[in-house]
């Protein structure tokens, strides 16, 4: 007999889902349908399962409550059925949204031990193990995601981060651009890219890679998207084209969070177009700002 | 001082300047016009007064208001502050002053005879002005002829005018203060015109009294008769006096004095002021004596008679004690004004304001009492004008706007001052004053969002896409069309209206002129991708500055609005970001300060860590509203000190001193925000604290004073009402009720309690024809899980039974009489105004509510009584025990009385017809048998489908209300024939309840399908259904308390149904005659005049205005 838990209500309804393959079903929960379900949906953006009533309680879109995908029912659906590695990766997933990293990390190394596991198993165990610290196992499970899926931006460009963080600057730069390369609109790519285009010295290739993600991007994150025309200015800057840099500047500090350096920027940057009283302004600004606990 | 209005301005948002007259004695004077009002005042401005004493002044001046209105004296409609002045509002007369009269030889026009008749005139009336001054304790101290006043020609009416400002302003410049005991202080030297002082003045003593005004009373009758000014000083007036009345050369065009009205000004020109005996009374005999003497008949103006200060005129002089700081004296005026009119709709929200602001009340209690006060008259928008300051003060401008505008508004902008709103709904826009209503102005093609300036000019709205129209607030006229950069998500406007400024979905924060249509700044550029941007603009009270609060970012930015250079970005809190080391110290704020927004405030939700020694306020920088008590609990306070959660429960606005609401009143269905949040986490520590969400404040709304009445209106009016007090029979009927209704459609007297109760018993000659108002007059508390509320037919008390307890209780005071916490079983009350109760102790007691012995004892204990039925007539009642058994009991003469012989001995229920004749008796078998009491014979009863307890019986004992089997079909039954007569068949559920008018020709059943149905008894036919209460109409409890009543007359029924609202209904037409607002059930006293409703755990007592008519067949 399997017995699930129903995760419905936002976790507070405690009724058990019986999964019983017995014909008539497991006994008990026949005769207690109070604390038993006979049947069930499940969530499979997120792993989620729904007893009878929260699944009704979904309503006509029968949306998960967690994730927003539309849940499914097991019962109509055999062909949906979930491998064992999908099982595991669900429910990883959830550990994961629940904040339970060791729990998570636990059921995604079982789902990649698993024939079929997928990429993204993959990389989210990676995600877990960069949070965890274990950088070098992170690294090795984002190299292979890329492996079994090689148009795998995101894992190209943690692979970035982390070999960035190791010192490993080449090896970074690679995987960003590669990540790039798959995803001209990652701004998150783009942004660390350009960082380190910026700290070599190589303003040029910074705009360029600046202007041609901001072309790309669609529907973009807003923070990496404030770090992105922030880069932008300061590349533009250091080529002395201070009005587009001021431009980019202050499309940066009015959509992402205040960020000193971006004043500091806009202060210099005001001062050679000789706005003093507004470059004093912004060099008080940043260090208000840098102040700031 | 800082009062300086010109001819033509309008100040105060309120008066239009007509003249500035400036006054030698007082200060400056303005002539003004009420814009709302229609009507004309003087505004008074004192010149001497500093502004540290300006208190003093205005406590002085206030004398005024309380002199009550006369038509010989200028009445005082109230005093206010402004800028440290204080603003004394009086009665505008507009005929001049009787110096300019006697100067400019008006009052010597005509003949001889007419000159002395209107000379005369003139000093009847001043005295008449004089005496009342007198009779309200009140001593002017500065009569002079250019301090009395005349209305314009032909009818030149005298009023005194500047009572108490003469001791004011000795007072606020610096005079000693009044003697204890002594009815006035010292005035000082020059506050006071030498011409008219009297010698004590001159001598500067330190007690005055009614003489001083006597002797100066007296120099101005010289005067009029003398035709100019005949003194330097007025203690020599009785010297000048003895010579001029011997002098030859004085002016022969005047009427010389005739002799007895010198003599009686040489008594007044007594030098001893406690020798000068004249009194005004007197003086008013002797003058009016003096005039039939010359002129050959009497006086031909009324005697007036001082009006009792009514509800506007109390209202008016709660505010102006208010504004001078005596808020309990303030509250008795109130009081004041709402027991001569109760729910008198200016009192009820003032009095409700200052309490909310207190913490005294809810505004939620507020926005019903007003709603009590429009009650039973289907819209009354004053009331919702009321109401919607409430709201908008509560920070609730959507439903402000709502009940202004009678749309639900999709976007709503207010000025910082409350003054005016704009709505946006159904595609246009509505610019409307608040304190009145009135639409300014309208546009079509307004969509989105809504912004007003500050100084209420200039509106801004959205249209489609990108474009933004701009108008002209006051005319609609449009002054620009704006296209942003992309659409918009926030507008504001400069406190002038000169500057736009927008944020829009691309990021972008510009600013533009309204007059150009030019971009002026771009704040924030755009960018290309687009995002649910929510936040708010607003400029600076001074508009050097805009606010930008970006709720995605949770971000406050800030630019000069002059050169648009950003001048700070700061984070804007994070409403559960809270410090778990934080002992002491305020978690965090979300809010917007100064906007009625939503707001989270971070607090603990224990303070066990805090001490006793903690001071009040815990550091906080700015101080504790008094009105929060003098040692208020601090439960949090906002980061910013703006608000603070105090006494437990109470969400107050430092900044302002008022508390908004309580948090338990969420359930009160005032919800914390339009949206409503709140909620609770745990901090590391396990200290648990919450976040609260609300709505904050809006602008302080304004004090809604009454218009003013003219003294004569209100004057005559209070004649008229006394005299038909005084003449009024009811026995006469129609001609009674036709005088009461003039004398109740006088200004200020439609709720005299006075003209109510002898309206009522003129009622009672003829039958109500239509329900004109209703009104709560009482609520008293109903606590426990059984109760119930019922009023004797009298009207005098109500019976509130609790559990097992029963309280009596004065029905208008609510006073408790009696109160039996003797686990009673079974109670009832009798026609007669007397009360059966039962309990296990003490046996069956009969007690008379109104009598001196109480109680009667019927028996002694023995078994318990489930149930008591009392005739209509109120002489018999039938008791019965849980087994059945009944007896039966003479109420006059406390005695049992024999069962019938033959009846059976034990029943299911018993009742007793109208007048104790017939006995109903239905067996346990559910067979329903009639006896006759007083034979013990029996009737023939009903057979075959017809069952039980009768639902009614009518009021003279022919006809009874029987059931179907089934319980949907009805039946009459003719009890003296002892058949069934008509089928009453049409409700599609169980009928619960049915009765009869009291003529007789009409049946009322109701059921549990929602309805009540309407019968003509003769013919058996449905008169009418009246729909409205869903589901089942509630039951009848043990008091014997019903949810139909019908009222005396026939026409007209009250119900309370199961939907928790209490309707009045006109049988006649069947339709809806009024609500009475909610509840679970109702009893009514016999004349409809008063109605009890319990609703859940209230007893709420209304009263019900009845128009009357008198049909030619009387009434039974």
């Amino acid at each position: 007999m399997t017995v699930l838990g129903c995760n419905g209500k936002n976790g507070a309804c405690t009724r058990l889902i019986s999964v019983s393959t017995v014909p008539g079903g497991n006994r008990l929960a026949r005769d207690n349908p109070e604390d038993w379900s006979r049947t069930h949906t499940y969530c499979p953006g997120c792993g989620r399962t729904y007893c009878d009533r929260c699944t009704a309680g979904l309503g006509p879109s029968r949306r998960c409550h967690e994730c927003g995908d539309t849940v499914t029912d097991p019962d109509t659906d055999r062909r949906t059925r979930l491998t064992p590695a999908m099982a595991a990766h669900h429910r990883g997933l959830r550990m994961f949204q629940d904040g339970r990293w060791e729990q998570a990390l636990a059921a995604f190394d079982e789902a990649v031990g698993l024939p079929g596991a997928p990429a993204g198993s993959h990389f989210t165990r990676g995600l877990l193990l960069f949070r965890l610290g274990r950088h070098d196992e992170a690294l090795s499970s984002f190299t292979t995601t890329a492996r079994i899926d090689p148009g795998h931006a995101d894992a190209h460009h943690y692979t970035g981060v982390i070999h960035l963080r190791g010192g490993r600057a080449t090896l970074a730069a690679t995987a960003f651009d590669r990540a790039l390369g798959h995803d001209p609109a990652h701004l998150y790519a783009a942004a660390m890219r350009m960082e380190a285009l910026t700290r070599a010295g190589r303003p040029r290739d910074c705009v360029r890679i600046g202007e041609r993600t901001l072309a790309a991007a669609k529907n973009p994150d807003f923070t990496a998207l404030a770090s992105v025309y922030a880069l932008l200015g300061d590349a533009l800057q250091h080529l002395h084209r201070d009005e587009e840099a001021l431009a980019m500047l202050d499309i940066a500090s009015g959509i992402g969070e205040d960020d000193p350096a971006v004043h500091r920027v806009r202060a210099a940057v005001l001062r050679r177009l000789h706005r003093d009283e507004e470059a004093a302004l912004a060099a008080r600004l940043a260090a208000a700002i840098g102040d700031r606990p | 001082m800082g009062v300086e209005w010109r001819t033509g301005e309008t100040v105060l948002d309120l008066y239009r300047v007509n003249d500035v007259i400036e006054s030698g004695g007082m200060g400056t004077v303005y002539h003004v016009s009420h814009l709302g009002w229609d009507i004309d005042l003087a505004i008074k401005v004192a010149k001497e007064v500093t502004p540290q004493r300006v208190d003093l002044f205005a406590r002085e001046a206030e004398t005024w208001v309380r002199l009550g209105l006369h038509p010989h004296t200028v009445s005082c409609a109230y005093v206010r502050r402004y800028e440290d002045a204080p603003l004394v509002f009086a009665e505008w007369v507009a005929g001049g002053t009787l110096e300019q009269a006697i100067t400019k030889r008006r009052l010597y026009r005509g003949d001889d005879r007419d000159v002395l008749r209107r000379l005369l005139g003139v000093v009847v009336q001043f005295a008449w002005g004089l005496r009342h001054a007198h009779d309200s304790g009140l001593i002017h101290q500065d009569l002079k002829p250019s301090n009395v006043l005349l209305t314009e020609e032909p009818d030149s009416t005298v009023k005194i005018t500047d009572f108490g400002l003469a001791r004011a302003r000795a007072v606020a410049a610096g005079a000693a203060p009044a003697r204890p005991g002594s009815t006035l202080a010292v005035t000082g030297a020059g506050l006071f015109t030498p011409a008219y002082r009297s010698p004590e003045q001159g001598q500067g003593a330190a007690t005055l009294t009614k003489a001083t005004d006597i002797w100066s009373w007296a120099i101005t009758v010289f005067e009029i008769f003398a035709g100019t000014t005949p003194l330097q000083a007025g203690e020599n007036a009785h010297t000048f006096f003895a010579a001029w009345l011997v002098d030859d050369q004085r002016d022969t065009s005047i009427p010389a004095m005739p002799a007895r009205l010198a003599a009686l000004l040489r008594r007044c020109f007594e030098t001893d002021p406690r020798r000068r005996t004249v009194r005004m009374d007197e003086a008013i005999s002797e003058l009016l004596a003096i005039y039939r003497a010359e002129i050959g008949s009497p006086y031909d103006r009324e005697e007036p008679s001082a009006a009792a200060l009514r509800a506007d005129q109390n209202n008016n002089r709660a505010l102006s004690l208010l504004d001078l700081g005596r808020p309990d004296d303030a509250r008795h005026a109130w009081e004041e004004a709402l027991a001569a009119e109760p729910y008198h709709r200016h009192s009820v929200y003032n009095l409700g304001l200052h309490r909310w602001r207190r913490g005294e009340m809810t505004s939620t209690r507020l926005d019903a009492d007003l709603r009590a006060a429009a009650s039973a008259r289907d819209e009354d928008p004053e009331v919702d004008h009321l109401r919607a300051m409430v709201l908008l003060e509560g920070g609730h401008p959507a439903a402000a706007a709502q009940l202004l505008t009678g749309i639900a508004p999709t976007a709503t902008a207010v000025t910082p001052d409350g003054r005016v709103i704009i709505a946006l709904g159904n595609g246009s826009a509505q610019v409307r004053l608040v304190a009145s209503g009135e639409l300014l102005s309208s546009w079509a093609g307004a969509d989105g969002f809504v912004a007003v300036s500050a100084d209420g000019s200039t509106a801004a709205c959205g249209t489609h896409g990108a474009v933004v129209a701009v108008h002209d607030a006051t005319t609609g006229a449009q002054r620009a069309r704006i296209t942003l950069p992309a659409e918009p998500s926030a507008l504001a406007l400069d406190p002038t209206g000169a500057v736009l400024v927008a944020a829009c979905v691309d990021s972008s924060v510009t600013t533009w002129l309204v007059s150009t249509g030019v971009r002026r700044h771009t704040l924030q550029p755009g960018i290309r991708f687009p995002r649910d941007t929510v936040g708010r603009l607003r400029f600076t009270p001074d508009g050097s500055a805009i606010t930008w609060l970006d709720l995605l970012l949770l971000r406050l930015r800030t630019w000069d609005a002059q050169s648009g250079f950003l001048l700070d970005s700061v984070p804007y809190g994070r409403g559960t970001d809270l410090d778990p080391s934080a002992r002491h110290s305020f978690t965090g704020t979300r809010h917007d300060p100064g906007l009625p927004s939503a707001v989270a405030l971070s607090y603990e939700l224990t303070d066990d860590e805090l001490t006793d020694d903690e001071p009040p306020g815990m550091g906080l920088s700015r101080p504790l509203p008094p009105a929060a008590g003098d040692d208020p609990d601090v439960e949090a306070v906002s980061i910013d000190e703006t608000y603070a959660v105090l006494n437990h429960d109470e969400i107050w606005d430092l900044t302002s001193g008022r508390m908004l609401r309580r948090r338990g009143s969420i359930e009160d269905s005032d919800p914390i925000t339009d949206t409503g949040a709140g909620g609770v986490t745990t901090a590391p520590g396990g200290k648990t604290r919450a976040f609260l969400e609300f709505n904050g404040a809006g602008p302080r709304m304004s004090w809604s004073y009454a218009r003013p009445l003219g003294a004569e209106t209100i004057s005559a009016a209070f004649t008229a009402v006394r005299r038909a007090l005084d003449t009024t029979d009811p026995a006469t009927g129609a001609a009674a009720a036709a005088a009461l209704r003039k004398a109740r459609d006088l200004p200020g007297h439609r709720r005299d309690p006075a003209l109510l109760d002898l309206w009522a018993r003129v009622g009672r000659q003829g039958r109500p024809s239509t329900l004109l108002d209703a009104w709560p007059i009482q609520e008293i508390p109903v606590p426990g899980d059984r109760r119930s509320a019922a009023i004797t037919p009298d009207g005098r008390h109500i019976v509130l039974q609790a559990d097992s307890e029963i309280q009596i209780r004065g029905a208008r005071s609510g006073d408790p009489h009696l109160t039996l916490a003797d686990q009673v079983t079974a109670m009832a009350l009798a026609a007669t105004g007397r009360l059966l109760t039962a309990d296990p102790g003490h046996g069956l007691r009969l007690w008379d509510l109104a009598g001196p012995d109480n109680p009667r004892t019927l028996a002694r204990p023995s078994g318990t009584i489930s149930s008591i039925r009392v005739s209509g007539d109120g002489s018999l009642a039938v008791t019965r025990d849980p087994a059945g058994s009944f007896r039966l009991w003479d109420l006059a003469a406390a005695r049992r009385i024999p069962n019938p012989p033959g009846a059976p001995g034990q029943a299911d229920s018993v009742r007793l017809g109208p007048t104790g004749e017939l006995l109903f008796v239905t067996d346990l078998r559910r067979q329903l048998s009639l006896w006759q009491v007083h034979d013990g014979r029996q009737r023939r009863g009903p057979h075959g489908p017809l069952i039980s307890d009768p639902l009614g019986v009518s009021g003279d004992g022919r006809t009874a209300l029987l059931r179907e089997w089934g319980d949907r079909v009805v039946w009459t039954f003719d009890v003296e024939r002892g058949e069934p007569v008509h089928r009453l068949a049409g409700h599609a559920g169980p009928v619960r309840h049915g009765l009869f008018t009291d003529d007789g020709r009409t049946a009322v059943t109701a059921g549990e399908d929602g309805t009540i149905r309407v019968w003509d008894v003769t013919s058996g036919a449905g008169r009418h259904t009246l729909p409205g209460h869903r589901g089942r109409i509630s039951g009848m409890n043990l008091a014997g308390v019903g949810s139909l009543i019908a009222v005396r007359g026939g026409r007209f029924l009250i119900s309370a149904g199961h939907d928790h609202v209490v309707r009045v209904w006109d049988l006649d037409t069947g339709t809806a005659a009024g609500v009475l607002g909610p509840g679970d059930e109702a009893t009514g006293s016999d004349d409809g005049r008063f109605v009890l409703v319990r609703d859940a755990a209230v007893a709420r007592l209304w009263e019900l205005d009845w128009d009357i008519d008198f049909p030619e067949r009387p009434l039974r």
